[in-house]
Protein backbone atom coordinates (compact mmCIF):
# COMPACT_ATOMS: atom_id res chain seq x y z
CA UNK A 1 0.00 0.00 0.00
CA UNK A 2 2.06 2.88 -1.37
CA UNK A 3 0.36 6.50 -0.09
CA UNK A 4 0.43 7.38 -3.63
CA UNK A 5 -1.59 4.51 -4.49
CA UNK A 6 -5.94 6.40 -4.50
CA UNK A 7 -8.16 3.82 -2.51
CA UNK A 8 -11.76 2.83 -2.88
CA UNK A 9 -13.98 5.09 -1.73
CA UNK A 10 -16.05 2.30 -1.18
CA UNK A 11 -16.02 1.87 2.71
CA UNK A 12 -17.72 5.60 2.85
CA UNK A 13 -21.12 3.76 2.68
CA UNK A 14 -20.17 1.53 5.81
CA UNK A 15 -21.59 2.88 9.18
CA UNK A 16 -18.19 4.02 10.31
CA UNK A 17 -17.96 6.00 6.73
CA UNK A 18 -21.27 7.75 6.88
CA UNK A 19 -20.80 8.40 10.46
CA UNK A 20 -17.83 10.43 9.59
CA UNK A 21 -19.51 11.85 6.30
CA UNK A 22 -22.69 13.30 8.87
CA UNK A 23 -19.85 14.60 11.24
CA UNK A 24 -18.01 16.58 8.50
CA UNK A 25 -21.31 18.05 7.01
CA UNK A 26 -22.05 19.22 10.11
CA UNK A 27 -18.64 20.70 10.82
CA UNK A 28 -19.12 22.61 7.45
CA UNK A 29 -22.74 23.49 8.36
CA UNK A 30 -21.08 25.42 10.67
CA UNK A 31 -18.32 26.28 8.94
CA UNK A 32 -15.27 25.04 11.20
CA UNK A 33 -13.92 23.80 7.79
CA UNK A 34 -14.29 24.19 4.64
CA UNK A 35 -15.64 20.88 1.86
CA UNK A 36 -12.14 20.65 0.43
CA UNK A 37 -10.23 20.05 3.59
CA UNK A 38 -13.40 17.40 4.33
CA UNK A 39 -12.36 15.95 0.97
CA UNK A 40 -9.31 15.34 2.53
CA UNK A 41 -10.17 13.65 5.18
CA UNK A 42 -12.77 11.29 3.86
CA UNK A 43 -9.46 10.63 1.20
CA UNK A 44 -7.42 10.01 4.88
CA UNK A 45 -10.36 7.73 5.59
CA UNK A 46 -10.49 5.79 2.38
CA UNK A 47 -7.04 4.55 3.29
CA UNK A 48 -7.51 4.25 6.68
CA UNK A 49 -10.00 2.20 6.78
CA UNK A 50 -8.70 -0.31 4.12
CA UNK A 51 -5.42 -0.50 6.12
CA UNK A 52 -6.73 -1.50 8.84
CA UNK A 53 -9.19 -3.97 7.50
CA UNK A 54 -6.36 -5.29 5.62
CA UNK A 55 -4.03 -5.52 8.58
CA UNK A 56 -5.47 -6.04 12.11
CA UNK A 57 -8.77 -8.24 11.20
CA UNK A 58 -7.91 -11.64 11.16
CA UNK A 59 -11.72 -12.72 11.03
CA UNK A 60 -12.87 -15.36 8.78
CA UNK A 61 -16.67 -15.54 7.78
CA UNK A 62 -18.73 -18.32 5.69
CA UNK A 63 -22.05 -17.34 3.99
CA UNK A 64 -24.71 -19.16 2.34
CA UNK A 65 -27.74 -18.00 0.66
CA UNK A 66 -29.87 -17.17 -2.45
CA UNK A 67 -28.66 -14.97 -4.84
CA UNK A 68 -31.43 -12.59 -6.19
CA UNK A 69 -29.93 -10.59 -8.38
CA UNK A 70 -25.95 -9.83 -9.73
CA UNK A 71 -24.00 -7.63 -11.64
CA UNK A 72 -20.88 -7.22 -12.86
CA UNK A 73 -19.92 -3.13 -13.76
CA UNK A 74 -16.44 -1.74 -13.92
CA UNK A 75 -14.62 -4.43 -11.82
CA UNK A 76 -17.43 -4.12 -9.24
CA UNK A 77 -19.09 -6.99 -7.85
CA UNK A 78 -23.27 -6.50 -6.93
CA UNK A 79 -24.93 -8.96 -5.28
CA UNK A 80 -28.52 -9.30 -3.74
CA UNK A 81 -29.04 -11.72 -1.46
CA UNK A 82 -31.81 -13.58 0.18
CA UNK A 83 -32.21 -15.42 3.12
CA UNK A 84 -28.91 -15.39 4.32
CA UNK A 85 -27.07 -16.97 6.97
CA UNK A 86 -23.62 -15.59 8.28
CA UNK A 87 -21.49 -18.12 10.19
CA UNK A 88 -18.62 -16.68 12.13
CA UNK A 89 -15.35 -19.01 11.81
CA UNK A 90 -14.79 -18.19 15.53
CA UNK A 91 -17.22 -17.91 17.74
CA UNK A 92 -19.48 -20.09 15.80
CA UNK A 93 -21.88 -17.28 16.05
CA UNK A 94 -24.85 -17.09 13.21
CA UNK A 95 -26.78 -14.15 11.78
CA UNK A 96 -29.24 -14.55 9.49
CA UNK A 97 -30.80 -11.99 7.44
CA UNK A 98 -34.29 -11.84 4.62
CA UNK A 99 -31.76 -9.77 2.55
CA UNK A 100 -28.25 -8.89 1.93
CA UNK A 101 -26.37 -6.67 -0.69
CA UNK A 102 -22.76 -7.09 -1.48
CA UNK A 103 -20.62 -4.63 -3.09
CA UNK A 104 -17.42 -6.02 -3.90
CA UNK A 105 -14.14 -4.58 -5.62
CA UNK A 106 -11.95 -6.53 -6.96
CA UNK A 107 -8.77 -6.93 -4.61
CA UNK A 108 -6.65 -6.89 -7.35
CA UNK A 109 -3.90 -3.55 -7.62
CA UNK A 110 -4.72 -2.80 -11.13
CA UNK A 111 -7.42 -0.57 -12.12
CA UNK A 112 -8.87 -0.21 -8.55
CA UNK A 113 -9.17 3.38 -8.61
CA UNK A 114 -12.72 3.58 -7.73
CA UNK B 1 -15.80 -11.86 11.38
CA UNK B 2 -16.46 -11.09 14.61
CA UNK B 3 -18.73 -7.93 16.32
CA UNK B 4 -16.87 -8.04 19.62
CA UNK B 5 -13.97 -6.42 17.07
CA UNK B 6 -15.97 -3.74 15.51
CA UNK B 7 -15.08 -1.45 18.18
CA UNK B 8 -11.25 -1.95 18.33
CA UNK B 9 -11.07 -1.33 14.21
CA UNK B 10 -13.57 1.44 14.51
CA UNK B 11 -11.71 2.82 17.12
CA UNK B 12 -8.36 2.51 15.36
CA UNK B 13 -9.87 3.72 11.80
CA UNK B 14 -10.80 7.00 13.65
CA UNK B 15 -7.37 7.49 15.23
CA UNK B 16 -5.10 7.08 11.64
CA UNK B 17 -8.17 9.39 10.20
CA UNK B 18 -7.35 12.01 13.01
CA UNK B 19 -3.80 11.60 12.61
CA UNK B 20 -3.78 11.70 9.38
CA UNK B 21 -5.79 14.63 8.91
CA UNK B 22 -3.67 16.60 11.14
CA UNK B 23 -1.56 17.89 8.45
CA UNK B 24 -4.28 18.26 6.27
CA UNK B 25 -5.97 20.49 9.11
CA UNK B 26 -2.93 23.02 9.52
CA UNK B 27 -2.23 23.33 6.08
CA UNK B 28 -6.02 24.43 5.74
CA UNK B 29 -5.32 27.00 8.44
CA UNK B 30 -7.66 25.30 10.67
CA UNK B 31 -7.91 24.98 14.51
CA UNK B 32 -6.75 21.43 15.61
CA UNK B 33 -10.11 21.86 17.96
CA UNK B 34 -12.12 20.64 14.79
CA UNK B 35 -9.93 17.49 14.93
CA UNK B 36 -10.95 16.60 18.38
CA UNK B 37 -14.37 17.88 17.46
CA UNK B 38 -14.85 15.75 14.56
CA UNK B 39 -13.44 12.53 16.62
CA UNK B 40 -16.34 13.40 19.32
CA UNK B 41 -18.95 13.55 16.86
CA UNK B 42 -17.85 10.78 14.65
CA UNK B 43 -18.15 8.41 17.81
CA UNK B 44 -21.35 9.95 19.07
CA UNK B 45 -22.58 8.99 15.82
CA UNK B 46 -21.36 5.76 15.83
CA UNK B 47 -22.54 4.87 19.50
CA UNK B 48 -25.93 6.20 18.66
CA UNK B 49 -26.38 3.81 16.12
CA UNK B 50 -25.62 0.93 18.32
CA UNK B 51 -23.27 -0.73 15.70
CA UNK B 52 -20.92 -2.63 18.79
CA UNK B 53 -19.66 -1.81 22.08
CA UNK B 54 -17.28 0.96 21.24
CA UNK B 55 -14.21 1.11 23.45
CA UNK B 56 -14.89 5.05 23.71
CA UNK B 57 -18.47 4.10 25.02
CA UNK B 58 -18.47 4.04 29.35
CA UNK B 59 -19.59 0.72 29.88
CA UNK B 60 -23.11 1.26 31.39
CA UNK B 61 -24.57 2.99 28.32
CA UNK B 62 -26.18 5.65 29.97
CA UNK B 63 -29.94 6.15 28.51
CA UNK B 64 -31.11 8.91 26.74
CA UNK B 65 -32.52 11.03 29.04
CA UNK B 66 -36.63 10.89 28.86
CA UNK B 67 -38.18 13.81 27.86
CA UNK B 68 -39.77 15.48 30.19
CA UNK B 69 -43.19 14.51 30.26
CA UNK B 70 -44.92 17.83 29.25
CA UNK B 71 -48.24 19.04 31.62
CA UNK B 72 -50.95 18.44 29.50
CA UNK B 73 -51.97 22.11 28.94
CA UNK B 74 -55.12 23.10 30.66
CA UNK B 75 -57.83 22.13 27.69
CA UNK B 76 -60.18 23.84 29.95
CA UNK B 77 -63.87 22.15 29.72
CA UNK B 78 -66.89 24.31 29.99
CA UNK B 79 -66.27 25.67 33.25
CA UNK B 80 -62.68 26.49 32.11
CA UNK B 81 -63.25 30.34 32.68
CA UNK B 82 -60.67 30.91 35.70
CA UNK B 83 -57.89 28.67 34.78
CA UNK B 84 -58.17 30.34 31.26
CA UNK B 85 -57.56 33.67 33.54
CA UNK B 86 -55.00 32.40 35.51
CA UNK B 87 -52.74 30.97 32.47
CA UNK B 88 -53.54 34.32 31.72
CA UNK B 89 -51.73 36.01 34.17
CA UNK B 90 -48.40 36.37 33.21
CA UNK B 91 -49.58 38.25 30.09
CA UNK B 92 -49.61 42.08 30.66
CA UNK B 93 -52.82 41.97 27.65
CA UNK B 94 -55.21 39.66 30.07
CA UNK B 95 -57.42 42.58 31.14
CA UNK B 96 -57.89 43.66 27.35
CA UNK B 97 -58.32 40.10 26.07
CA UNK B 98 -60.87 39.65 28.65
CA UNK B 99 -62.56 43.25 28.02
CA UNK B 100 -62.82 42.05 24.37
CA UNK B 101 -64.29 38.72 25.78
CA UNK B 102 -66.62 39.97 27.40
CA UNK B 103 -67.96 42.34 24.95
CA UNK B 104 -67.78 39.37 22.08
CA UNK B 105 -69.55 37.18 24.14
CA UNK B 106 -72.77 38.67 24.51
CA UNK B 107 -72.40 39.39 20.61
CA UNK B 108 -73.56 36.15 19.47
CA UNK B 109 -76.61 35.37 21.75
CA UNK B 110 -77.16 38.96 22.72
CA UNK B 111 -77.66 40.53 19.37
CA UNK B 112 -81.10 40.86 19.42
CA UNK B 113 -80.34 42.80 21.80
CA UNK B 114 -78.53 45.35 20.30
CA UNK B 115 -80.76 45.59 17.89
CA UNK B 116 -83.67 46.78 19.36
CA UNK B 117 -81.77 49.47 19.93
CA UNK B 118 -81.68 50.59 16.75
CA UNK B 119 -84.79 50.80 15.72
CA UNK B 120 -86.12 51.89 18.89
CA UNK B 121 -84.18 54.21 20.20
CA UNK B 122 -85.00 58.04 19.03
CA UNK B 123 -81.62 59.27 19.40
CA UNK B 124 -79.53 56.68 17.82
CA UNK B 125 -82.29 56.46 14.68
CA UNK B 126 -80.34 58.46 12.35
CA UNK B 127 -79.39 55.21 11.09
CA UNK B 128 -77.79 56.57 7.76
CA UNK B 129 -75.86 59.10 9.24
CA UNK B 130 -74.36 56.40 11.70
CA UNK B 131 -73.69 54.20 8.90
CA UNK B 132 -71.31 56.42 7.58
CA UNK B 133 -69.94 57.58 10.77
CA UNK B 134 -69.18 54.54 12.77
CA UNK B 135 -67.02 53.08 9.32
CA UNK B 136 -64.38 55.94 10.10
CA UNK B 137 -63.83 55.03 13.28
CA UNK B 138 -63.22 51.83 12.72
CA UNK B 139 -60.68 52.13 10.11
CA UNK B 140 -59.47 54.76 13.09
CA UNK B 141 -59.73 52.00 15.56
CA UNK B 142 -57.43 49.93 13.32
CA UNK B 143 -54.35 51.88 13.38
CA UNK B 144 -54.60 52.96 17.05
CA UNK B 145 -52.75 51.41 19.66
CA UNK B 146 -50.43 48.15 19.00
CA UNK B 147 -51.95 46.80 21.84
CA UNK B 148 -55.52 46.57 19.95
CA UNK B 149 -53.62 44.12 17.65
CA UNK B 150 -52.39 42.15 20.13
CA UNK B 151 -55.90 41.83 21.58
CA UNK B 152 -57.00 40.41 18.23
CA UNK B 153 -53.92 38.23 17.84
CA UNK B 154 -54.51 36.68 21.68
CA UNK B 155 -58.59 36.36 20.85
CA UNK B 156 -57.11 34.22 18.26
CA UNK B 157 -54.63 32.46 20.32
CA UNK B 158 -57.17 31.73 22.87
CA UNK B 159 -59.80 31.37 20.56
CA UNK B 160 -60.36 27.42 20.77
CA UNK B 161 -60.60 27.98 24.66
CA UNK B 162 -62.95 30.81 24.61
CA UNK B 163 -65.09 29.28 22.03
CA UNK B 164 -65.42 25.83 23.94
CA UNK B 165 -66.32 27.61 27.62
CA UNK B 166 -68.29 30.33 25.79
CA UNK B 167 -70.05 27.80 23.60
CA UNK B 168 -71.45 25.60 26.37
CA UNK B 169 -72.53 28.42 27.97
CA UNK B 170 -74.51 29.84 24.92
CA UNK B 171 -75.49 25.97 24.29
CA UNK B 172 -77.99 26.25 27.06
CA UNK B 173 -79.59 29.29 25.47
CA UNK B 174 -82.12 29.22 22.56
CA UNK B 175 -80.63 29.39 19.49
CA UNK B 176 -81.96 32.53 18.21
CA UNK B 177 -81.10 34.36 21.46
CA UNK B 178 -84.18 35.57 22.45
CA UNK B 179 -83.89 34.42 25.93
CA UNK B 180 -83.52 37.43 27.97
CA UNK B 181 -79.99 39.08 28.14
CA UNK B 182 -79.67 38.40 31.79
CA UNK B 183 -79.15 35.12 31.19
CA UNK B 184 -76.17 36.09 29.27
CA UNK B 185 -74.95 38.49 31.59
CA UNK B 186 -74.00 36.54 34.88
CA UNK B 187 -72.49 33.46 32.16
CA UNK B 188 -70.10 35.76 31.28
CA UNK B 189 -69.30 37.31 33.96
CA UNK B 190 -67.05 35.00 35.98
CA UNK B 191 -65.00 35.35 32.52
CA UNK B 192 -63.86 39.20 32.89
CA UNK B 193 -64.00 39.60 36.66
CA UNK B 194 -60.85 40.97 36.85
CA UNK B 195 -60.48 43.75 34.20
CA UNK B 196 -62.19 47.12 35.56
CA UNK B 197 -65.36 47.89 36.46
CA UNK B 198 -65.54 50.43 33.43
CA UNK B 199 -66.57 48.28 30.79
CA UNK B 200 -68.09 46.11 32.69
CA UNK B 201 -70.77 48.65 33.93
CA UNK B 202 -71.38 50.23 30.92
CA UNK B 203 -73.13 47.32 28.95
CA UNK B 204 -74.92 46.87 31.94
CA UNK B 205 -76.41 49.90 32.03
CA UNK B 206 -77.83 49.14 28.72
CA UNK B 207 -79.67 46.05 29.81
CA UNK B 208 -82.98 47.71 30.81
CA UNK B 209 -83.23 49.12 27.10
CA UNK B 210 -83.37 46.18 25.78
CA UNK B 211 -85.58 43.33 27.28
CA UNK B 212 -88.19 46.51 26.60
CA UNK B 213 -87.08 45.89 22.73
CA UNK B 214 -85.63 42.62 22.71
CA UNK B 215 -87.96 39.87 20.58
CA UNK B 216 -89.20 41.59 18.21
CA UNK B 217 -86.35 42.25 15.86
CA UNK B 218 -85.58 38.86 15.16
CA UNK B 219 -85.04 39.51 11.36
CA UNK B 220 -82.58 37.01 11.05
CA UNK B 221 -82.87 33.90 9.28
CA UNK B 222 -83.04 30.44 11.39
CA UNK B 223 -79.54 29.88 11.19
CA UNK B 224 -77.76 33.09 12.04
CA UNK B 225 -75.64 31.34 14.34
CA UNK B 226 -72.90 30.03 11.88
CA UNK B 227 -72.02 33.68 10.59
CA UNK B 228 -71.88 35.99 13.06
CA UNK B 229 -69.25 35.22 15.22
CA UNK B 230 -66.60 36.80 12.92
CA UNK B 231 -68.24 40.42 12.64
CA UNK B 232 -68.83 40.61 15.92
CA UNK B 233 -65.45 39.21 17.10
CA UNK B 234 -63.85 41.68 15.25
CA UNK B 235 -65.58 44.63 16.95
CA UNK B 236 -65.15 43.17 20.50
CA UNK B 237 -61.84 43.48 20.06
CA UNK B 238 -61.61 47.17 18.46
CA UNK B 239 -63.82 47.57 20.86
CA UNK B 240 -62.03 47.59 23.78
CA UNK B 241 -59.55 50.05 22.92
CA UNK B 242 -61.45 52.82 20.30
CA UNK B 243 -63.44 54.49 22.51
CA UNK B 244 -61.80 58.04 22.23
CA UNK B 245 -62.67 58.27 18.31
CA UNK B 246 -66.24 56.86 19.08
CA UNK B 247 -66.15 59.30 21.08
CA UNK B 248 -65.37 62.38 18.71
CA UNK B 249 -67.80 60.65 16.20
CA UNK B 250 -70.25 60.79 18.75
CA UNK B 251 -70.14 64.71 19.37
CA UNK B 252 -72.49 65.51 16.56
CA UNK B 253 -75.37 63.37 17.78
CA UNK B 254 -75.81 65.33 20.98
CA UNK B 255 -75.43 62.28 23.27
CA UNK B 256 -73.67 61.96 26.21
CA UNK B 257 -69.74 60.56 25.67
CA UNK B 258 -69.74 57.62 27.60
CA UNK B 259 -73.21 56.80 26.70
CA UNK B 260 -72.76 57.15 23.10
CA UNK B 261 -69.82 55.35 23.02
CA UNK B 262 -71.16 52.06 24.45
CA UNK B 263 -74.33 52.71 22.27
CA UNK B 264 -72.33 53.76 19.33
CA UNK B 265 -70.48 50.04 19.87
CA UNK B 266 -73.71 48.12 20.06
CA UNK B 267 -75.07 50.01 16.93
CA UNK B 268 -71.47 48.55 15.47
CA UNK B 269 -72.49 45.63 16.44
CA UNK B 270 -75.82 45.29 15.40
CA UNK B 271 -75.26 46.98 11.88
CA UNK B 272 -72.38 44.51 10.89
CA UNK B 273 -74.19 41.68 12.29
CA UNK B 274 -77.19 42.70 10.44
CA UNK B 275 -75.29 43.17 6.88
CA UNK B 276 -73.79 39.85 7.63
CA UNK B 277 -76.88 38.58 7.85
CA UNK B 278 -77.52 40.17 4.56
CA UNK B 279 -74.71 39.18 2.72
CA UNK B 280 -75.50 35.77 4.45
CA UNK B 281 -78.87 35.81 2.07
CA UNK B 282 -80.66 34.12 5.12
CA UNK B 283 -78.40 30.95 4.94
CA UNK B 284 -78.13 30.55 1.20
CA UNK B 285 -74.53 30.55 1.77
CA UNK B 286 -74.53 28.05 4.21
CA UNK B 287 -74.46 24.49 2.99
CA UNK B 288 -77.34 22.55 4.37
CA UNK B 289 -76.07 20.44 6.88
CA UNK B 290 -74.10 22.95 8.11
CA UNK B 291 -76.95 24.96 8.70
CA UNK B 292 -78.73 22.18 10.65
CA UNK B 293 -75.99 21.46 12.72
CA UNK B 294 -75.05 25.37 13.89
CA UNK B 295 -78.56 25.21 14.79
CA UNK B 296 -78.74 22.21 17.08
CA UNK B 297 -75.69 22.30 18.13
CA UNK B 298 -73.80 25.54 19.21
CA UNK B 299 -74.28 28.89 19.16
CA UNK B 300 -70.84 31.22 17.99
CA UNK B 301 -67.76 30.13 17.55
CA UNK B 302 -68.61 26.54 15.93
CA UNK B 303 -67.40 27.93 12.50
CA UNK B 304 -64.49 26.40 13.13
CA UNK B 305 -65.83 22.33 13.52
CA UNK B 306 -68.57 23.78 10.35
CA UNK B 307 -65.65 23.84 7.50
CA UNK B 308 -64.36 20.79 8.90
CA UNK B 309 -67.19 19.33 8.03
CA UNK B 310 -68.10 20.71 4.84
CA UNK B 311 -64.54 19.41 3.02
CA UNK B 312 -65.72 15.63 4.68
CA UNK B 313 -68.78 16.20 3.08
CA UNK B 314 -67.00 17.54 -0.01
CA UNK B 315 -64.47 14.70 0.16
CA UNK B 316 -66.58 12.46 -2.00
CA UNK B 317 -65.96 14.45 -4.91
CA UNK B 318 -62.46 14.73 -4.26
CA UNK B 319 -62.16 11.09 -3.76
CA UNK B 320 -63.67 10.39 -7.02
CA UNK B 321 -60.83 12.57 -8.67
CA UNK B 322 -58.52 10.71 -7.26
CA UNK B 323 -60.01 7.14 -8.37
CA UNK B 324 -60.43 8.72 -11.80
CA UNK B 325 -56.81 9.40 -12.00
CA UNK B 326 -56.11 6.18 -11.37
CA UNK B 327 -58.30 4.84 -14.06
CA UNK B 328 -56.19 6.93 -16.23
CA UNK B 329 -53.47 4.92 -18.66
CA UNK B 330 -50.45 4.95 -17.10
CA UNK B 331 -47.40 4.51 -19.23
CA UNK B 332 -45.67 0.82 -18.80
CA UNK B 333 -42.46 2.77 -18.48
CA UNK B 334 -43.83 3.91 -14.86
CA UNK B 335 -44.54 0.37 -13.87
CA UNK B 336 -44.44 -0.14 -9.99
CA UNK B 337 -42.66 -3.52 -9.87
CA UNK B 338 -40.10 -1.28 -11.24
CA UNK B 339 -39.69 0.97 -8.92
CA UNK B 340 -39.84 -1.44 -6.07
CA UNK B 341 -37.23 -3.46 -7.20
CA UNK B 342 -34.83 0.00 -7.86
CA UNK B 343 -35.92 1.03 -4.12
CA UNK B 344 -35.35 -2.07 -2.14
CA UNK B 345 -31.93 -1.63 -3.65
CA UNK B 346 -31.76 1.46 -2.10
CA UNK B 347 -33.39 1.14 1.05
CA UNK B 348 -31.34 -1.90 1.59
CA UNK B 349 -28.51 0.73 2.88
CA UNK B 350 -28.76 -1.06 5.91
CA UNK B 351 -27.81 -4.31 4.78
CA UNK B 352 -24.57 -4.19 3.16
CA UNK B 353 -21.36 -6.00 3.11
CA UNK B 354 -18.72 -3.70 1.47
CA UNK B 355 -15.72 -5.57 0.69
CA UNK B 356 -13.34 -6.71 -2.00
CA UNK B 357 -12.98 -9.72 -4.01
CA UNK B 358 -10.33 -12.09 -4.96
CA UNK B 359 -12.52 -14.52 -6.82
CA UNK B 360 -15.99 -15.10 -8.41
CA UNK B 361 -17.16 -18.12 -9.31
CA UNK B 362 -20.10 -19.34 -10.86
CA UNK B 363 -20.72 -22.85 -12.74
CA UNK B 364 -24.57 -23.12 -13.91
CA UNK B 365 -26.48 -21.55 -10.93
CA UNK B 366 -24.03 -21.99 -8.12
CA UNK B 367 -21.88 -19.01 -7.35
CA UNK B 368 -18.83 -18.92 -5.24
CA UNK B 369 -16.85 -16.37 -4.37
CA UNK B 370 -13.87 -15.47 -2.07
CA UNK B 371 -14.14 -12.13 -0.47
CA UNK B 372 -12.24 -10.13 1.82
CA UNK B 373 -11.63 -7.23 4.31
CA UNK B 374 -15.42 -6.38 4.51
CA UNK B 375 -17.17 -4.85 6.87
CA UNK B 376 -21.19 -6.02 6.81
CA UNK B 377 -24.01 -4.59 8.78
CA UNK B 378 -26.59 -6.84 9.18
CA UNK B 379 -29.63 -6.25 11.41
CA UNK B 380 -28.28 -3.54 13.27
CA UNK B 381 -25.10 -4.40 14.30
CA UNK B 382 -21.48 -4.43 12.38
CA UNK B 383 -18.84 -7.22 11.67
CA UNK B 384 -15.71 -6.88 9.92
CA UNK B 385 -13.82 -9.99 8.39
CA UNK B 386 -10.56 -10.14 6.52
CA UNK B 387 -11.40 -13.15 4.45
CA UNK B 388 -15.49 -14.42 3.52
CA UNK B 389 -16.73 -17.20 1.19
CA UNK B 390 -20.04 -17.23 0.04
CA UNK B 391 -22.14 -19.92 -1.43
CA UNK B 392 -25.31 -18.94 -3.20
CA UNK B 393 -27.48 -20.58 -5.67
CA UNK B 394 -29.41 -18.03 -8.46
Amino acid sequence: MATAQNFYELYRRSSVGTALTDTLDDLITDHRIDPQLAMKILANFDRAIAEVLQDKVRSRLTFKGSLHTYRFCDEVWTFQLKNVTFKMENGGQVVSADKVKIVSCTAKPTGNAA
Amino acid sequence: MSNAQVGNVYQQIIVDVIEASRVDVEEGGVDEGVLEELKKGWQKKLSQQQLAVFPWDPKPEPPPPAPAAQAPASQPPPAASPPQAASNGGNYSQPQAQVTQGLTMPMPGGQSTNEPQVKSEPGVKIEPGLESAPTVPQAGQQGGPIAQQRVIAQLQHQYGERAAASIDKLRAQPPNGAQPPSQQRPGNQPAPQPYPGQYQGNPQQYRPNMPANASPQQQRPPMPNGQRPAPSQMDGAADGESHVGVLLRQGPDGQSTEMGRVEIDNLLHAQIAARARAMEGGGLMLPLKRADKGKGKSVSYHRTPGPNEGPSQYDGPDDDLEEFDEDAINSDLDDPDDNLEENDEDDDAGQIMLCMYDKVQRVKNKWKCVLKDGVLNVNGKDYVFHKATGEYEW
